[in-house]
């Protein structure tokens, strides 16, 4: 593997583990139910 | 003692290639990589913001199988457009069957190039004005700037093509 190809694969490599970690970062997806009535639906 | 200029290794361009419209080429495979990612990331199940009827656990078991394919077409097609600044977008590769060798036709280049272009631009570059996520299954907040910035890139895809399919044109029609 040349010098090229392995620098972009690490590229590649740091970007998705810094999406990952983003994604995981901000926490697991809230419920529609949960989204809607933060959304505004006040009883 | 003169300094002996050694020849490239393997085929070269009939032309040059403008430096700008090489580094123009190879950014457009990088336009394309970040919505991959966070696309098979999605599809694996990380955490995206999508909830609900959108939550790819309750989708088709083909969620996975489809978003790697669509990020490996999306990647496939951005590196023929570097064909556009390689040797292999002026003649045939002798891999190719019955057209190694040839030359390609410099409008059956431009023309899909072109084409490309303009759908990319029409696809992508109202991205810029963001994205309608009123419904609450759709990702929100950190999340949501989150896929804005993976997706984000891909409206320079379209510009950088078209700017790399002129100078192929203005290449092929002086150098043939």
């Amino acid at each position: 593997m040349n010098r090229k190809l392995r620098t972009k694969l690490m590229v590649v490599a740091l970007l998705t583990a810094l999406i990952a970690g983003a994604m995981l970062a901000t926490g697991p997806d809230e419920s529609g139910a949960a989204a809607r009535s933060a959304a505004g639906s006040v009883r | 003692m003169t300094a002996v200029t050694e020849a490239p290794a393997g085929p070269v361009t009939k032309g040059p290639v403008p430096r700008w419209a090489d580094l123009a080429a190879q950014a457009t495979l990088w336009c394309a990589i970040p919505s991959g990612i966070w696309r098979i990331l999605f599809g694996l199940g990380l955490p995206a913001g999508f909830t609900g009827s959108q939550d790819p656990a309750n989708g088709p078991w083909f969620v996975l199988p489809y978003v790697i394919t669509l990020t490996a077409v999306s990647e496939a097609v951005a590196f023929l457009g570097l064909g556009l600044v390689r040797p292999w977008g002026e003649t045939w590769p002798r891999w190719v069957p019955f057209l190694r060798g040839r030359p390609v036709r410099p409008l059956a280049a431009i023309v899909p190039a072109a084409l490309g272009s303009v759908a990319l631009i029409t696809i992508w570059t109202p991205l810029v004005f963001g994205f309608d996520n009123t419904d609450p299954e759709l990702p929100h907040g950190a999340k949501a700037v989150i896929l804005y910035a993976c997706y984000l890139p891909l409206v320079a895809w379209g510009p950088l093509l078209a700017a790399v399919t002129a100078a192929y044109a203005v290449r092929r029609r002086r150098h043939g």
